[in-house]
This record gives structure tokens, C-alpha cells and sequence, in this order.
């Protein structure tokens, strides 16, 4: 017996099962999926794609099962990465088991996805989920017509409660034994059941036909798939489809077949429901006081300022104290480690990089919290919808004005927050932009360079830097839409969900996860890249004299490229150093110009005019996002691509303002 | 009688005819949402910027953007239109929209839901109005609250 055959015959035997959940947005998956897995979960990406893809385990009777959460969508036959994502996954995994969830107090939106699984083949588990909420509205739901009809199996949960959970995983354990599926026959209407037949027969004598799906999927399936998906993706030959077209009008074939289908999911659901109880009163209340011209916008900016405010002040004191434990842990390493070079390495590099990635810690995890809270609650397409006509003008949805809102708290968690915007496009537009909304960390390098410079004139720059900060960002975002082409427009339609109460345990998982990504894919980066500015500044004469160090050489070879703006190569080692984090520039300048902090203005107003000064504080709003903000663009866009690019594109737009700024300036100034 | 989806007035529902949608992609996605012609929709709210829109359909609420649901007809039994757009005729009012004080204000002079008004005449930004014989003279400001059906 060969080593490949063994390894297989191992595999059949204690394989651990591999269940998919799918479902709408909305409907709960994530509460089920946390039912079923606790807080073994874990967040990654699809390859490929920024979608995100959670997985999770459990155990049940001995058996693993891996749990796989899918995107929430509507239906396989949309063209956004979400769909793609999903149908691809379903069509190369028709072993395994899906389970799709579905709201018991709207179940019939979720049949349409429900029927496009048992086409497709794969053994599907029908759940109805939050049916105790049903039950107090008053709507009883007998789950056997479903069941019968489609053969498989239907169970009502409630994920709050852990109700129907046992009878889940039975089910599952049960359909993961059964080797073959045995698929109940669809009775198509005699048009469908024709063209079905005739495909089928036709495609018979094409033996080429569909190599990329004929592995996975039933062929009966196929007749359909070209119906409802079109013909696109299954590479059909050309004298085939024209045998079709010549026999069927498919256009219309297709709205028989969705007529049908319909029909057929009404009946279905309208047979399950013994009971209706829907009430709509509370909810038109509510949602008339959340979308109200004063009130509504009263409540939006009201919660804006609370995440905003929260996630940064209560963050705050949390992060100082990180920091000065930091600070504490370099100071008493100091002391014991006399070798010059590696008490540098330790106390610059190591731990300013590690203590570097652990101050966002707090901020990431408050955020996340907050965001989860309004998510869940189902106030976050609220808030969509009230903004989306001024967002409009700038190319975005209504999504996108809360992240802009964060990033001038901090840029990390704003790109991180984007995970809620649909449409990739717009998206990856604001993940690009969000780098020029000014961070808190610039105003120190605003307030240095203001004092010494136009202290009679504050206010007055701060805001024009502030406006402009704002302008850049939007103006950024409409302008990259026009270049990314990499996925189509998604129009803006959403659900407004029914307002759930978010549970402790749901957003403490959502916060634990979320959190933890972040810093499996950034931490590493921010500490390497802090190790590395360390490096440049202490090599090649081990940190005893910064003017020539590489960082010092790095900023005279730039020296060409801003003299004309009145920088010298201090200016510029300066900002090299502003990479790693905006704040550490004054930090650098006083190190460089070899003063204390506070004698720093007497310096730089000796070493610039004010319009070289002016020019610097719009380079420093605009510049290269910091290494946390690089990082997360890297982890947000899945790959380095966009993050080098951000790189380049915001230097290239921050040099270009600066020197704007530097000949406008030089009238007035 | 056959309107684009965006012309509903708060509260009024109308029978999907058909989605002349472009996009595939779109057209599938709202299909799989459940908005299929022979469906009843309701518009619920309209954002306080006059776009997106909100409607019932189903068991659930979904927004839309105007453009997207201009390319969907639906079918009503009449059109609702404020007194500003209306021209001279008789029409009957539906609904009054505004605070209660106005609404009660609307109510002594004899307006109010179900009521039979006659549009007189408009001059320029007053639109005079006949209600059981008695001539009122209304603003375009209140006009615009109030909504009302024809009466043929």
C-alpha cells in the first residue's frame, strides 16, 4: 500500500465533518454560529478577496465538525464578491453539509436561497431561528410541510436561548453518516421539465461541456443553473447555446421558472405559518422617531459623538497606562543591561515596538464593542439610510460617514470599521482615503509648528488644515472610485432589520475575535517596521550620533526633492521617523536639532520660514499613514498591494499639496 | 393605474407590475429579496434628506435609493398628489401630514382625511380652494401637506 492511500484510508475514517452556515444578513447566522461554537472561532479572509471568513469547531458524539460561517446574502446569483464567495464554496463542496438559517419572523425571504441549495444538491438543514421572539409576537410556525415537501430536515432554534441546539446537531451528526444524498425530485412545471430534458440530452452529446463544474455539481442541476445564473460562467459552446436559443425562448423561460418558483415558496410558507402575529406598530414607531428629520439626526449625531468620544476617551487613560508600563519596562531594563547596543535594540526598538502595537489594544477592543453593539441592534443601516444622500455627492453610501468620523480619532480602527460598507468598490476607495482624515496624533507636529509659527493665527490653520483634511478624504474617495474597476457597483439596497437587543455574550465574542485579528495581522508588522526605523537610526555608528545615521543619509538624499520648499534634510529625517507614528516627529525633531522640547521652537524657527512651516504641517495631515495604519490596510485588503500603494499615493499627494501650500503661502506669508 | 415605485406617498401601497432593472446582477438580488412583480409594497419613510426611501414589502423593510426604484412600476388605484402639484379639479383628501396643531387647524376649516375639496384656482404661490361652498386661500407651504386623490 502506497503512503498516499494509507494517509486517504486514514482520512475517511476519523475525517472531521465540514457544516457551512449560510443565510441572509440579518437573520441571526452569527448568534447561531456562536451558539453552536462558543468562542472556539477564529476570523481569517477568503483567499483572494477582503470577504471575510469565520470559522469555528465543535464536537458532538466523539466527531468533529468544522464550522464554516459563509457571507450573509440573499441569493448565489448576484455578481458581488459576497455571492461569488458563497456559490463557489457551495459548488465545490457538494459533500458536505449546509445549514441555512432563516428568520422565523421573515421566513419567507430566506426560501429563495433555501431552494437554491437543494437545486445545487448539497444536504442542506433548514433552521428557523429566534422563534421564541416569534412566539411572544404570537406567530406559531409548524416546520413539517417545509420538511416534507423538500425532504430535509427543518428545526426550529432560538439562538438566545439554546433551544433546538440538541436537535441540530443531531440532525448534522446524522446527515455527515449518510454517504449519499439522496435529493428529492423538484416536479418543474412541463415547460421547465422540457428544456431541462432537452439540455440534458443535448448536453450529453457535448462531452467538453462545463469542465469546470461537471466535478462537483449534479447535472441535473445544470439546465437550471443556466436558467437562473446564466450562462456565463459554464463556457458553453457557441452551436450549443444557439441549438437552445433556437428551441426556447429563455428570456421568458427564465420568468416562468422564477413565476413558478414563487408561487411555489408562497404556498410553502403560507402552509408552514399556522399563525401569523406580525405586528408592525412598535416597529413603525421607532423607526419614525429614528428616521425623523430632527429627532432621527438628533439620535445619529448623538451616537456618532458617543462612539467616537468613548471609544477614544475611555481608551485614553488605558493606553497612557500601557504606555508608561512601557515606558517603566525600558527604564528598568536600562539598568540591567549594560551592552549599549542591545539596551538600544531592547528598550528603542523591541519594546517602543511591541509597547507600539499594545496602546491600539484598548482603542481596537472599545471600538469594536460599540460598533458590534450598534451592528447587532440593527441602528447601523438606520444610520445609513438618514446620511446616504450626502454621502452620495462624494461617490459613497451612507455607511462611510461614520468611518470618516473615526479616522480623525485614529485611522486604524476607521478602516477597520469600513468592514461594514457592502460594496467593495466604495470600500476600498475609503480604506485608500481614510489615511488623509487627520489622526489624532498629527495635532502635536500642528501645535509645535503653529506656536512657533502663527500663534496669532491658530485657530485659523487649525481649521484650514481640519477642512482640508475633510476635503482630501472626499474628494480622494470619489476620485480613486473612478480607477478601481477590480469589482461592479453594488446599488445601495439594504434591509432594515427588526431592533434586537445585542446580547453580552455575542458582543463579547464579536469584540474577542475581531480584536485578536487585528493583532495577529498588524502587530507583527508595527513591530518590525518599528525595529526597522530603530535600525536606521542607530546604525552605522551604534547610536551615538543621529546626524549620520542612515535616516540622517536617507534625509539628505531627499534633500533635492524639498529644498525648494525650505527643508533640509533635519525636516526630512523628521518625517521618516513620523512613519512609524506621527507624534514620535517632535520627539525626532528635538533629538535631531539636538535641543530639549522646549527650546524646539527657538530651533525650528531658525531652521524654516513660514511658508516652508506651512507647507510642513499640510505635508505631515497628508503623508504616508503610519505603520498601524499601513498595517491594517494590508490586513483589511487582504495583501500588500493596496497598502503600498497607499504609501505611494498619499507621498505623492502630500508633496503635491505641500507645494501648493508652500507658493500660495509664499504670497500672503 | 401604472407608477414608477417612487411616486407612492407615505403609507400608500402598490401591486409590483415589473422591475425594468438593467443590471442582472441588481434585478437578481432584489428578486431574491422578495421583491417580485404580484407583490404588494408600501412606502413606510422617507429619509429626512428626501432620499433613500423605505418600504414594506413582506415581512420585512428595505431600502432603496429613488433611482433604483424608479425602474420598478407598481400598480395603485389611484395617484396621491399634495395640493402644490395638483391642477384645477375636484380631489379627495387622503391624508394630512404635519404637526398636530396643524392638522387641527386644517380640521376647523373643515379639512380633514376623506373630505371632497374643489381646487378653484392657483395664483402664483396661493392655491384657492372650495370646501362645501366656503373659499379658503392656502399657502404653498400648507398645500404641500396636504395629499388628496381625483375625483372624476
Amino acid at each position: 500500500m502506497s503512503k498516499d492511500t494509507l494517509k486517504d484510508n486514514v482520512e475517511t475514517v476519523d475525517k472531521e465533518a465540514e457544516i457551512s452556515i449560510i443565510g441572509n444578513p440579518n437573520v441571526g447566522k452569527t448568534s447561531l454560529f456562536n451558539l453552536l461554537t462558543g468562542t472556539k472561532q477564529y476570523v481569517a479572509n477568503w483567499p483572494g478577496v477582503t470577504v471575510e471568513k469565520k470559522i469555528g469547531s465543535f464536537k458532538y458524539k466523539g466527531k468533529t465538525f468544522k464550522l464554516v460561517d459563509l457571507p450573509g446574502v440573499y441569493t448565489l446569483s448576484a455578481k458581488s464578491e459576497d455571492e461569488r464567495v458563497a456559490k463557489d464554496y457551495l459548488i465545490s463542496n457538494t459533500s458536505e453539509i449546509v445549514i441555512v438559517v432563516a428568520d422565523a419572523l421573515n421566513l419567507e425571504s430566506s426560501m429563495f436561497l433555501l431552494f437554491q441549495l437543494i437545486e445545487i444538491g448539497v444536504k442542506t438543514i433548514l433552521v428557523i431561528n429566534s422563534v421564541d421572539e416569534a412566539r411572544e409576537k404570537g406567530r406559531i410556525i409548524d416546520p413539517s410541510p417545509i420538511s416534507k415537501t423538500l425532504n430535509i430536515p427543518v428545526i426550529l432554534t432560538s439562538a438566545k436561548t439554546g433551544e433546538g441546539k440538541e436537535e441540530l446537531l443531531e440532525e448534522a451528526y446524522k446527515l455527515s453518516k449518510e454517504k449519499n444524498l439522496t435529493k428529492k425530485k423538484i416536479m418543474y412545471p412541463e415547460e421547465i421539465e422540457n428544456f431541462i430534458n432537452f439540455f440534458q440530452d443535448k448536453v450529453s452529446k457535448f462531452p467538453k461541456i462545463s469542465s469546470k463544474y461537471q466535478n462537483y455539481i449534479d447535472s441535473s442541476w445544470l439546465p437550471i443553473y443556466f436558467l437562473e445564473f446564466g450562462s456565463e460562467d459554464l463556457e458553453l459552446p457557441q452551436d450549443f447555446l444557439t441549438e437552445l436559443k433556437e428551441n426556447f425562448d429563455i428570456e421568458d423561460l427564465k420568468n416562468k421558472y422564477l413565476n413558478w418558483k414563487f408561487n411555489f415558496i408562497s404556498y410553502l410558507v403560507s402552509s408552514s405559518i399556522i399563525k401569523e402575529g406580525i405586528d408592525w406598530s412598535l416597529r413603525d414607531i421607532l423607526d419614525h422617531v429614528f428616521t425623523h428629520k430632527i429627532l432621527g439626526i438628533l439620535i445619529y449625531v448623538f451616537a456618532l459623538f458617543a462612539v467616537f468620544s468613548l471609544t477614544f476617551s475611555l481608551a485614553q487613560p488605558l493606553s497612557d497606562l500601557l504606555d508608561s508600563a512601557f515606558t517603566f519596562l525600558g527604564n528598568s531594563i536600562s539598568e540591567f543591561v549594560t551592552i549599549p547596543w542591545l539596551e538600544s535594540l531592547l528598550v528603542d526598538g523591541v519594546i517602543a515596538g511591541v509597547g507600539g502595537v499594545l496602546v491600539f489594544i484598548p482603542q481596537i477592543f472599545i471600538l469594536f464593542f460599540f460598533l458590534g453593539f450598534l451592528e447587532e441592534s440593527g441602528y447601523l443601516p438606520r444610520a445609513a439610510f438618514l446620511v446616504d444622500r450626502i454621502a452620495r455627492n462624494f461617490g459613497l453610501s451612507g455607511r462611510s460617514f461614520m468611518s470618516i468620523i473615526l479616522g480623525f480619532g485614529c485611522n486604524v480602527p476607521a478602516i477597520i470599521s469600513t468592514k461594514t460598507i457592502a460594496s467593495k468598490k466604495e470600500r476600498l476607495a475609503l480604506i485608500l482615503s481614510l489615511p488623509f482624515a487627520s489622526c489624532s496624533a498629527r495635532l502635536p507636529v500642528y501645535i509645535l509648528l503653529i506656536s512657533a509659527f502663527f500663534s496669532t493665527h491658530a485657530a485659523t490653520i487649525m481649521l484650514l488644515v481640519y477642512l482640508s483634511s475633510i476635503a482630501l478624504v472626499l474628494i480622494s474617495s470619489k476620485f480613486l472610485q473612478r480607477f478601481i474597476t477590480q469589482s461592479e457597483d453594488i446599488p445601495f439596497i439594504i434591509e432594515l432589520p427588526r431592533f434586537r437587543l445585542p446580547t453580552l455574550k455575542n458582543l463579547s465574542i464579536y469584540t474577542w475575535n475581531r480584536g485578536k485579528h487585528f493583532l495577529q495581522k498588524a502587530g507583527g508588522i508595527i513591530l518590525i517596521a518599528t525595529v526597522l526605523i530603530w535600525l536606521l537610526s542607530f546604525f552605522p555608528n551604534f547610536g551615538t550620533d543621529i546626524n549620520s545615521s542612515f535616516a540622517a543619509s536617507i534625509g539628505r538624499v531627499f534633500e533635492p526633492l524639498t529644498n525648494h520648499l525650505g527643508w533640509d534634510w533635519r525636516i526630512n529625517t523628521g518625517l521618516i521617523f513620523g512613519v512609524a507614528a506621527k507624534e514620535i516627529v517632535v520627539s525626532s525633531y528635538a533629538t535631531i536639532f539636538n535641543v530639549g522640547e522646549g527650546s524646539l521652537t527657538y530651533a525650528l524657527q531658525n531652521a524654516l520660514t513660514p511658508a516652508s512651516a506651512l507647507a510642513l504641517i499640510f505635508f505631515v495631515m497628508a503623508y504616508i499613514p503610519c505603520f498601524a495604519t499601513l498595517a491594517t490596510i494590508k490586513a483589511e485588503t487582504n495583501g500588500w498591494r493596496w497598502a503600498i500603494f497607499s504609501f505611494i499615493y498619499t507621498t505623492v499627494v502630500a508633496y503635491l499639496i505641500a507645494n501648493l501650500v508652500f507658493f500660495v503661502g509664499g504670497i500672503f506669508l | 393605474m401604472l407608477i414608477p415605485l417612487h411616486n407612492l406617498f407615505i403609507g400608500q401601497k402598490g401591486k409590483i407590475v415589473s422591475l425594468n432593472i438593467e443590471g442582472e446582477s441588481t434585478k437578481n438580488r432584489l428578486i431574491a429579496m422578495g421583491i417580485t412583480p404580484g407583490k404588494f409594497i408600501e412606502l413606510a419613510h422617507v429619509s429626512p434628506f428626501g432620499d433613500p426611501l423605505v418600504f414594506k414589502i413582506g415581512e420585512k423593510k428595505v431600502v432603496l435609493r429613488r433611482s433604483e426604484a424608479s425602474r420598478i412600476i407598481v400598480d395603485v388605484p389611484y395617484k396621491v398628489f399634495n395640493l402644490l402639484e395638483s391642477e384645477i379639479g375636484k380631489y379627495e383628501i387622503i391624508d394630512i401630514k404635519g404637526g398636530r396643531n396643524f392638522v387641527e387647524e386644517m380640521k376647523s376649516m373643515g379639512l380633514y382625511k376623506g373630505v371632497n375639496i374643489n381646487l378653484v384656482n392657483k395664483l402664483g404661490n396661493r392655491i384657492i380652494i372650495d370646501v362645501d361652498g366656503k373659499k379658503y386661500e392656502l399657502g404653498r407651504g400648507r398645500a404641500s401637506k396636504i395629499f388628496c386623490k381625483k375625483v372624476e
